[in-house]
């Protein structure tokens, strides 16, 4: 599957999800998926929570979801809510964003790691046989998904001049008393109490790729955050924050009043009543999003992710109606039938009594289907 | 290259369907259960299911083929899930379509006693409703009956019934005795 152009076509960020960490660092992982939002999947975006239970969404994910249906409940305890118990999450928004500028050097080390580690182990064992895992990486170019040996992007110096996060000589801040303690003591340090420590003269290794991290990509994350603090901030204190648009029941209204609704917001009134009614609750929905984000949008900026939502959902009915009549049958012969001849094989043979016919584990995995040829056909 | 249909899915449904994806490639399913993806790459909106028959249950040894179909707004809505062929099983009707709960949304409501607690949310996923679905071939469920003549099988004679459906998968694998 080309998931690289699939993706350039959606012409947004690469999809990313917890297990682009390696699978021995469970934390990252873990990390990651609690700032996700549950609906999209996405790493939170404007986050807001529900008073009535407490979870977290993005505010247009959830404004979205209690849209749809009669029954408004949390999409993910379904105990009841409404659109008025949608609250901003501050605290975890500036987590999000400051995770958002931190994880790609995060990913990097611990790949890094993984990947230094590995070739140690090589080395020792005086084997190079294992395959290079491939992994995703985004090309800043042309922003487009490329899966990539590993070895083909690391700068030649990082053998020597970069650091090993595992190095043994590698400091880490200690969560109890903030000191720096090398990493292979951190342990014992803390199980000790927090003796002070002996470091190594040359602690400069570590602290590179670890101020880098702190920094955010080329240092940016640090100053975002003051610049909001400073400007943006006290900008919105000195006047009352905006009020979100309370939502509508336009069984109730005549025409007139839904044009009346349209001309209050500056929306346009083409169309017929059915689409007025769809764009003015979608204003409203993207509306109130707008204003559990600190990054706030401009009203055209609004405007103009209207216009494009009501164009992709005009788009969408068509296309929908196309796909009921169409029948993929090229693409489904060509990627599936193999693969399903090769599991009819197996399960062939495990019906018949023989044992291997279970699925092979990480089947999915393996970019080319496997090759069956004659087989079918002798079984 | 997504061609022409690239400007007219929504973009969300589309990022969260190669979310799943990818989740689905880089872990598999729990004990290599099934494996799922779309059927071509014009098209992520159409998936397929490989699914192995349950252990211990009639359906071991079988190997399931399903047609996931998403709708524009998923994961708002569910998708569909059709069984191409069809499995001789009491929540699946005839026509290979599956007959769940956790597919159903609370608006939507064929069998009135379903539970709204087992109903689609949006933060389902693929994997767990396919899951479900696994559990449900190896516990039918009565009450939801999609194959009528399948459930009174089932409730009368379970020996024919298992009969039936072993016939079945034979047939399907092209065994002939
Ligand atoms: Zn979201
Ligand atoms: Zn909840
Ligand atoms: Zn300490």
């Amino acid at each position: 599957m080309d998931l690289a152009s699939a993706l350039a076509a959606t012409g947004s960020d690469d999809v990313s999800d917890p297990s682009d960490f390696p699978e021995n660092f469970g934390d990252l992982r873990t990390l990651d998926r609690t700032l996700r939002c549950p609906i999209c999947k996405d790493l939170f975006n404007a986050p807001v929570l529900l008073a009535t239970c407490g979870h977290s969404f993005c505010s247009l994910c959830i404004r979205e979801a209690l849209k749809e249906g009669e029954k408004k409940e949390c999409p993910a305890c379904r105990i009841p809510t409404q659109e008025s118990s949608i609250k901003k999450n501050i605290v975890l928004e500036e987590s999000v964003e400051a995770y958002k500028g931190a994880r790609s050097n995060v990913l990097f080390l611990a790949n890094d790691a993984v990947s230094r580690k590995r070739r140690r182990e090589e080395s020792a064992n005086g084997t190079d046989e294992t395959p290079r895992p491939k992994r995703m990486k985004r090309q800043s170019s042309d922003h487009v998904l490329q899966s990539v040996d590993e070895d083909d992007e690391r700068p030649e110096e990082s053998e020597d001049s970069e650091v090993e996060i595992l190095d043994s000589n590698a400091l880490v801040d200690c969560p109890i008393c903030n000191h720096k303690v090398l990493v292979t003591r951190i342990n014992a340090h803390i199980d000790a109490g927090c003796p002070e420590e002996q470091l190594p003269s040359d602690k400069g290794k570590g602290k590179v790729q670890w101020a880098k991290l702190l920094a955010g990509p080329g240092g940016k994350t640090g100053s975002k955050f003051g610049r909001r603090g400073a400007g943006g901030d006290t900008d919105r204190s000195s006047s009352p924050p905006p009020r979100p648009l309370a939502k509508v029941s336009y069984h109730t209204l005549s025409n007139k009043q839904v044009r009346m609704l349209l001309q209050t917001q500056g929306l346009a009134e083409t169309g017929d009543r059915k689409q007025w009614e769809q764009r003015h609750a979608q204003w409203i929905t993207l509306y109130n999003a707008n204003l559990d984000s600190s990054k706030a949008k401009s009203t055209d900026q609004l405007k103009r992710d209207l216009d494009k939502w009501e164009r992709l959902r005009a788009r969408d009915e068509k296309e929908k109606e196309a796909r009921m009549s169409r029948v993929d049958a090229k693409g489904y012969e060509k990627s599936q039938n193999e693969h399903f001849a090769k599991l009819i094989v197996q399960a062939r043979a495990s019906v018949q009594g023989k044992s291997n016919g279970t699925l092979v584990k990480g089947e999915a995995e393996s970019d080319k289907p496997i090759e069956i040829s004659s087989d079918v056909e002798t079984v | 290259m997504l061609g022409g249909s690239k400007k007219t899915q929504s973009s969300t449904a589309l990022r969260r369907l190669m979310t799943e994806y990818k989740q689905l490639t880089t872990h598999g399913a729990p004990d290599g259960m099934f494996t799922a993806g779309p059927i071509s790459e014009d098209n992520f909106f159409e998936w397929e299911a490989l699914i192995q028959g349950p252990e211990g249950t009639p359906f071991e040894g079988g190997v399931f083929l399903a047609r996931l179909t998403f709708p524009t707004d998923y994961p708002l809505s569910p998708f569909k899930m059709k069984f191409d062929p069809a499995i001789f099983h009491p929540n699946i009707y005839p026509n290979g379509e599956v007959c769940i709960s956790i597919l159903h949304t609370p608006g939507d409501d064929p069998h009135m006693y379903e539970l709204s607690s087992e109903r689609w949310s949006p933060v389902q996923s693929i994997e767990k409703v396919v899951l479900s679905v696994i559990s449900m071939l190896a516990e039918p469920n009565l009450e939801s009956g999609a194959n009528i003549d399948c459930c009174k099988l089932y409730r009368d004679d379970r020996s024919e019934y298992e009969r039936r459906v072993k016939q079945m998968i034979r047939e399907q694998l092209g065994i002939t005795e």
